[in-house]
């Protein structure tokens, strides 16, 4: 599987390297593999003001972005989803009166790109290549993203049960 | 007369036909006309005026070319030409050759809508453009939006010759004409001899000419409530440049000299040109080329955008900021 990579922006970092993504791939074997055409590890988009952790570019490629090293400052409060995911990740979430402050003890924002960012795209990728479905979407985006979250934390589960 | 505003070039021009049919277009505008001969043409036609390669590209005037070429301006906005221009237009199926078209002052082209079919006989070609470049001045506004609503019925009334006849009819289909009726009581397009018909169908480029062609039978007249338009070189009317010759229920008939009787009721434009009214094909060619152009092109949005696949995308969603101005770890640092 080719993962090619973009070097981040100065105060920025790829959590995952290639070499996490390849053994998560790998470990997953080709149930998650089948019909990627490649991983990217990028710069974050110009568009979109909101940070960005990962995309799926139908059909197969999954992108990762750059993220801000911890602790992340961020100007704004996360919705309710929002924080709830990133503390379901391993994240501290603290409000702040200006902002949010999100800091990431250990390898958990590495995780957190692996199986929230990798896995969860992987897991829409499955479920458009099932479908056959190139151009069009499988199914309603509700549902999509529902059954991708399903599908990135069995994939979390299974990774820390490995041992 | 011989008007010294501008000359005709045919560059390249290997068909005699052709050349003789330019020549005529040239007289119908009164300018001199020559050929820059390289494909012995002159052994066809002799006494045929040609022009020095050299004296043309250093010529004082300016240089136009009539070409599609890329980057080619409409010959509807181009301006006025200056006296002593140069007009050249092109061989039959190569056009202008690559070094008059880098010497040009300039090169315009015709916008042709049609599909299947999207070059003019190079005759018609230089007649709409010296039609342009040389005349039509104070023209009526070309109408933008949903064109083809306002396109009008054409009627080809008796024409005298099956080539000028198909020639027409390429030119109808080239300007986004589907459907032209003809009144062939000179029997040349319908019902004629195989040779005949072969020649006509040449000139109209039938092979891929989508162009229906409707006769008009003997007992043809114009639906009643229908605005008739009658274009020739002698109507008594005001200059077809400013004629309304758009709008639903409109039917333009151009004759063939003067064996076509209009109806009573029935408007005139006058194609005005400073020379001998020429042959068919060029009169057909300026009064479609004329209604093409106040029909104007279709408005577009602005550049189609690529379409870009089906994706997915995860981020974190914030609410609304704060009235305040947050600064990075690390562009502190950085600063």
């Amino acid at each position: 599987m080719p993962v090619r990579v973009r070097s981040p922006r100065p105060g920025f970092v790829h959590p995952a390297g290639p070499a996490d993504v390849i053994r998560v791939l790998t470990f997953f074997g080709s149930v998650a593999t089948y019909g990627l055409r490649g991983i990217e590890l990028r710069q974050h988009p110009a568009s979109g003001a909101a940070p960005a952790v990962a995309a799926l570019r139908v059909p197969g490629i999954v992108l990762l972005f750059e993220q801000p090293a911890p602790p992340w400052v961020l100007s704004g409060r996360l919705t309710d989803v929002t924080a709830a995911r990133l503390e379901r990740a391993g994240a501290r979430v603290a409000v702040g009166p200006a902002g949010t402050l999100v800091d990431w003890p250990g390898d958990t924002l590495r995780d957190f790109m692996l199986f929230d960012g990798l896995m969860h795209e992987i897991g829409h990728h499955t479920i458009q290549h099932a479908a056959r479905k190139p151009r069009t979407r499988a199914m309603r985006t509700a549902d999509h993203e529902r059954r991708a979250d399903a599908y990135a934390m069995r994939a979390r589960h299974a990774w820390t049960a490995r041992w | 007369m011989v008007s010294p505003r501008a000359r005709l070039i045919g560059d390249g021009v290997e068909n005699p036909a052709n050349a003789r049919a330019l020549a005529e277009a040239a007289r119908m505008f009164a300018v001199p006309c020559g050929f820059r001969d390289s494909r012995g043409l002159a052994g066809h036609l002799p006494g045929l005026s040609t022009v020095d390669t050299a004296a043309l590209l250093d010529g004082a005037g300016p240089l136009i070319a009539v070409d599609n070429a890329p980057g080619a301006e409409s010959v509807y906005r181009a301006g006025r030409l200056h006296s002593g221009a140069s007009i050249v237009v092109g061989n039959e199926r190569r056009g202008i050759r690559p070094d008059i078209l880098r010497a040009a002052t300039k090169t315009v082209q015709i916008p042709m809508p049609g599909r299947g079919v999207n070059t003019l006989n190079v005759a018609t070609a230089a007649a709409v453009a010296m039609y342009y470049l040389l005349d039509a001045h104070g023209r009526r506004q070309a109408r933008a939006p949903r064109p083809e609503s306002h396109r009008p019925t054409v009627l080809l009334a008796a024409p005298r010759d099956h080539v000028e006849a198909g020639s027409s009819l390429r030119s109808a289909a080239a300007f986004g004409w589907q459907a032209v009726t003809v009144d062939d009581r000179e029997k040349v397009w319908f019902g004629t001899p195989r040779p005949v018909r072969n020649e006509a169908r040449a000139a109209a480029r039938s092979h891929r000419n989508p162009l229906r062609v409707v006769p008009a039978g003997d007992a043809w007249a114009s639906p009643s409530g229908c605005r008739v338009v009658v274009c020739g070189p002698d109507a008594d009317g005001p200059p077809l440049h400013r004629t309304e010759l758009t709008g639903p229920g409109t039917l333009l008939v151009i004759p063939d000299g003067d064996g076509w009787d209009a109806q009573p009721g029935a408007e005139f434009a006058r194609i005005e040109v400073p020379g001998a009214a020429g042959r068919y094909r060029l009169l057909t060619g300026i009064v479609l080329a004329e209604t093409a152009r106040q029909l104007g092109t279709r408005t577009v949005q602005g550049p189609r955008l690529p379409r870009r696949g089906l994706s997915y995308g995860s981020g974190l969603e914030l609410t609304a900021p704060p009235e305040t101005d947050l600064v990075q770890p690390w562009e502190l640092t950085n600063y």
